[in-house]
C-alpha cells in the first residue's frame, strides 16, 4: 500500500466558449492521472503552464473538486474530505502570508485553528524558527520581510503542522535566480530531515531534476512520462518528454520513417572545413582565430572516430552564453542544435564536423511521437544500423 | 518662467522653485480658503457677537451661555447623539453584512448588488418623499400591513416617541449600501489564496471571518467610520420632508437647528455658536478616530 495514491483523476469544465467543432462540451483539464507516491518521497509535478498541474495540486488539497477518479492518503479515501481534514500542508506560488499577522502568528495559525495547547504551540514554533532560520523576525509582519523570508515563513507554516504530506505550488517562482537556487538546496534538505512526503509543483525542469526523487510529467492534462529525472533525460517516452527535459531541448530531426532525437551536449565537433566559404568574405582573421582553436573533440584522434555518426553541417548562427556558446547548424533544412563549451564565433555557412554516438540518438514514431523500441538495441549493431540511415538520409 | 528664472544666483533656483511650487498650489489653496478656512473664522467670530434684528452687534459670549440653558439644544444634542451612535453602527454591520453575502458565489448577485446599492443613487430627499408614504399614518405601508395583522397601525412620524426612530430606520436603509460597496470592493481584494491557505490549516468560517476578513477590512472599516459619522451629521434633508424636527424638537437634529435658528428664527450669531459646537464635536470624533484606531488598522 503505497502512500498516497492517485486513481483516475479527471478535472473537467464545461467549456465557456461554444466551439461549433468540439464535439464535447467539456474541457479536461486533468484527464485520467493515476500515480503512487511512497512515503519521504520528493515528487515534482512538471509540465509547461496550462499542463494540469496546479489544478491536480489543488484537487490533492482539497480546494478543486474532482470530476471523477479517487485520491487515498495511507489508504482512507480523502477524496471529498474538506481540505483542514487532510492532513496536509501547502505552500503557495504568492506564499499566502497573512498581511495583517506577524511572522509568529502566521506560523501558528493553523495550530491555534487547531486549539493545540500553548506550550505544544510555542515548542514548535521555536523548533520550526531554528530550521528555517528566522528567529530574529518573528514579530516582524511579512510586508516587513524580503522575499526570501516570506518564502521562509510559508514553508515553517507548512512545517509546523507536522502534516506528514506536503504540497508546493511553484514555491520558488516569485524568487530571483541567485536566492531560488538556495531554497532549491533548503527545500530539498528540509524534505529530507523532516522525512516529508513532497509533491512539488513547478514548469521549471531544472527545479524538477534536481530536487526530485522522481518526475510526473504533465501536458495537456495527460501524463506524458513518469521516473527518475536520469530516466527522463536518457530515456524520454515521447517527443514531447525529449524537448521538454534538457536545456537547450533535445534536437528532434524528422526523418523519413521516424523522428530522431539527439541531445545537443552529446553531439561533438570533430573538424571544421570552411570550403564553399570565401574566407574573406564571411570569416574575419578574428573569427578564424577562433574558428581553427575549436575544442575538436579527442575522440577524433582515436580509432573510436569510426563509431560516431558523422555529418558535415553548415552552420545557421551562434548563440553565445558565457558557459558555452549554442550553434545552431543546417541539417537539411532542419536546425540542428549544439552546445559547445567556451566562447566561438563561427559565420554562417561555415562547415563543421560533426558527430555523436550511436547510444545517444533516441528514435520516436513520427505519427504518435512514442519512443520506439530500437534504441535498446545492443549498440554495436545498431551504430552501423543507423550509420546507414541517416548517412542515406543525409 | 519667471524673470527670476532668466537671473543664475546663489539662492534664485531654490525660491523659483519655492515660487512654481505656491503657484501650482494657489487655485485648489483659494478654494480652500474662500469656502472653507475662512467661513470657518467668520462662524467662530460671528458667534461672539450678540444679535438684534438680523446683525451682529456687540461682542460677548452671551451666544454661548445661552447655549447652556437652551432646552431645545440639550435635546437637539440628545437626538444627534442618539441619531449616529444607532445610525453609525448598525448601518455599517448592515452592510458588511450585505458585502459578505453579496461577495460569496451566488447566481444572481449582480442584481443583489444593485438593488442594495439603488437606496444610494437616490437623493435624500427622494428618498424621504418615498418613505413619506411607508410611514404615513392612514395610507401608508406600514400601517396598511400592520392592518391585516388587525392592529390600528402608529402615528410612526407623529409620536415623539417613534419619530426619531423612524427617521434612523430610513437612514440606515440608505447608508447601508453605500458603505456596502465599500466593503465588496475590499473585500474582493482579499486574495483568495488567504482562504486557501487558511481552510488547508483547518480554520473554520467563523475564524475566517474574525482573523482574516475583519483585520484586512479595517481601513476599509475606518474609512467607513469616518464617513458614516460625518453624514449623521450632516444628512438632514429627510427632516425637511418628513418632520421638520417634530413633533415638539423630538427628531431635531444639531444641523437643521442650525438651519431653523439661522434662516427660521434669523438669530445668525446663536447659529453660529452652534456650528461652533457641531464643528468642536466633528474635530474631537475625527482626533479620536484616527488617533485611537489608526494604530490599530493594518494598511497594505
Amino acid at each position: 500500500m503505497s502512500f498516497l495514491s492517485v486513481r483516475q483523476l479527471t478535472k473537467a469544465w464545461r467549456d465557456t466558449r461554444t466551439s461549433a467543432h468540439s464535439d464535447s462540451p467539456f474541457v479536461k483539464a486533468v484527464d485520467d492521472i493515476s500515480f503512487d507516491v511512497a512515503e519521504g518521497e520528493f515528487i515534482a509535478l512538471l509540465g509547461p503552464s496550462g499542463c494540469g498541474k496546479s489544478t491536480t495540486l489543488k484537487m490533492l488539497a482539497g480546494l478543486e473538486t474532482p470530476t471523477a477518479g479517487q485520491i487515498l492518503l495511507n489508504g482512507r479515501d480523502i477524496t471529498h474530505l474538506p481540505p483542514g481534514k487532510r492532513r496536509l500542508s501547502m505552500v503557495f506560488q504568492s506564499y499566502a502570508l497573512f498581511p495583517h499577522l506577524s511572522v509568529k502568528d502566521n506560523i501558528l495559525f493553523g495550530l491555534q485553528a487547531r486549539k493545540v495547547a500553548r506550550q505544544e504551540q510555542h515548542k514548535r514554533l521555536m523548533e520550526v524558527l531554528e530550521l528555517v532560520d528566522l528567529q530574529e523576525q518573528v514579530h516582524k509582519k511579512p510586508g516587513q520581510l524580503s522575499g526570501g523570508q516570506c518564502q521562509r515563513v510559508a514553508l515553517a507554516r507548512a512545517i509546523v503542522s507536522q502534516a506528514p504530506l506536503c504540497l508546493m505550488d511553484e514555491p520558488l517562482s516569485n524568487l530571483d535566480a541567485r536566492l531560488r537556487n538556495e531554497m532549491r538546496c533548503e527545500i530539498r534538505a528540509l524534505q529530507k530531515k523532516l522525512g516529508l512526503t513532497v509533491i512539488y509543483v513547478t514548469h521549471d525542469q531544472i527545479e524538477a531534476m534536481s530536487m526530485a526523487d522522481r518526475i510526473v510529467l504533465l501536458n495537456q492534462g495527460r501524463i506524458e512520462q513518469m521516473g527518475a529525472p536520469h530516466q527522463l533525460y536518457t530515456q524520454p517516452e515521447t517527443t514531447f518528454a525529449a524537448s521538454f527535459i534538457g536545456h537547450p531541448p533535445m534536437n528532434l530531426l524528422t526523418l523519413q520513417q521516424d523522428v530522431l532525437g539527439i541531445r545537443p551536449e552529446q553531439i561533438r565537433v570533430l573538424g571544421t572545413t570552411d570550403n564553399g566559404v570565401p574566407p574573406e568574405d564571411c570569416l574575419s582573421s578574428a573569427d578564424q582565430a577562433i574558428a581553427t582553436s575549436l575544442p575538436v573533440d579527442q575522440v577524433a584522434e582515436t580509432s573510436l572516430t569510426s563509431d560516431l555518426i558523422q555529418h558535415t553541417l553548415p552552420v545557421i548562427n551562434c548563440d553565445y552564453h558565457g558557459a558555452d556558446t549554442q550553434i545552431c547548424l543546417d541539417f537539411n533544412g532542419q536546425v540542428l542544435k549544439l552546445s559547445l563549451a567556451g566562447h566561438h564565433v563561427l559565420s554562417p555557412g561555415h562547415r563543421l564536423t560533426v558527430g555523436w554516438k550511436a547510444e545517444h540518438e533516441h528514435r520516436f514514431s513520427s505519427k504518435t511521437g512514442q519512443r520506439l523500441a530500437t534504441s535498446s538495441v545492443p549498440r554495436h549493431s545498431l551504430s552501423k544500423e543507423t550509420k546507414k540511415d541517416t548517412s542515406h538520409v543525409a | 518662467m519667471t524673470s527670476a528664472a532668466l537671473k543664475p544666483g546663489l539662492f534664485r533656483p531654490n525660491l523659483v522653485r519655492q515660487a512654481q511650487a505656491w503657484l501650482l498650489l494657489l487655485p485648489a489653496l483659494i478654494f480652500l480658503l474662500a469656502f472653507t478656512h475662512l467661513p470657518t473664522v467668520s462662524t467662530v467670530w460671528n458667534s461672539f457677537f450678540s444679535t438684534s434684528a438680523g446683525t451682529p452687534v456687540d461682542f460677548s459670549t452671551e451666544n454661548y451661555q445661552f447655549l447652556l440653558e437652551d432646552e431645545v439644544f440639550c435635546q437637539v444634542l440628545d437626538n444627534s447623539f442618539w441619531y449616529a451612535v444607532v445610525t453609525v453602527p448598525a448601518s455599517m454591520a448592515l452592510a458588511l453584512a450585505m458585502a459578505l453575502w453579496v461577495n460569496s458565489k451566488l447566481s444572481g448577485k449582480a442584481a443583489l448588488r444593485l438593488a442594495y446599492f439603488t437606496p444610494t443613487i437616490l437623493p435624500m430627499i427622494s428618498v424621504a418623499n418615498i418613505w413619506l408614504f411607508f410611514y404615513s399614518p392612514e395610507i401608508g405601508l406600514f400601517n396598511q400591513i400592520l392592518e391585516w395583522f388587525g392592529s390600528d397601525g402608529y402615528n410612526w412620524l407623529g409620536d415623539p416617541d417613534l419619530s426619531l426612530p423612524s427617521l434612523m430606520v430610513m437612514t440606515i436603509w440608505k447608508e447601508a449600501g453605500f458603505f456596502m460597496i465599500f466593503y465588496l470592493a475590499a473585500l474582493q481584494a482579499i486574495s483568495p489564496e488567504l482562504y486557501q491557505a487558511a481552510e488547508i490549516e483547518g480554520a473554520s468560517r467563523f475564524r475566517m471571518l474574525r482573523r482574516i476578513t475583519l483585520p484586512l477590512l479595517m481601513p476599509t472599516t475606518l474609512f467607513v467610520l469616518v464617513n458614516a459619522i460625518l453624514n449623521a451629521f450632516k444628512l438632514v434633508d429627510h427632516l425637511f420632508i418628513l418632520t421638520k424636527g417634530g413633533p415638539n424638537n423630538a427628531s431635531n437634529l444639531l444641523l437643521y437647528y442650525i438651519y431653523e435658528n439661522a434662516f427660521s428664527f434669523f438669530d445668525t450669531a446663536y447659529a453660529a455658536a452652534l456650528t461652533v459646537v457641531l464643528l468642536m464635536i466633528l474635530v474631537v470624533l475625527a482626533l479620536l478616530q484616527f488617533g485611537v484606531l489608526e494604530r490599530r488598522v493594518h494598511y497594505r
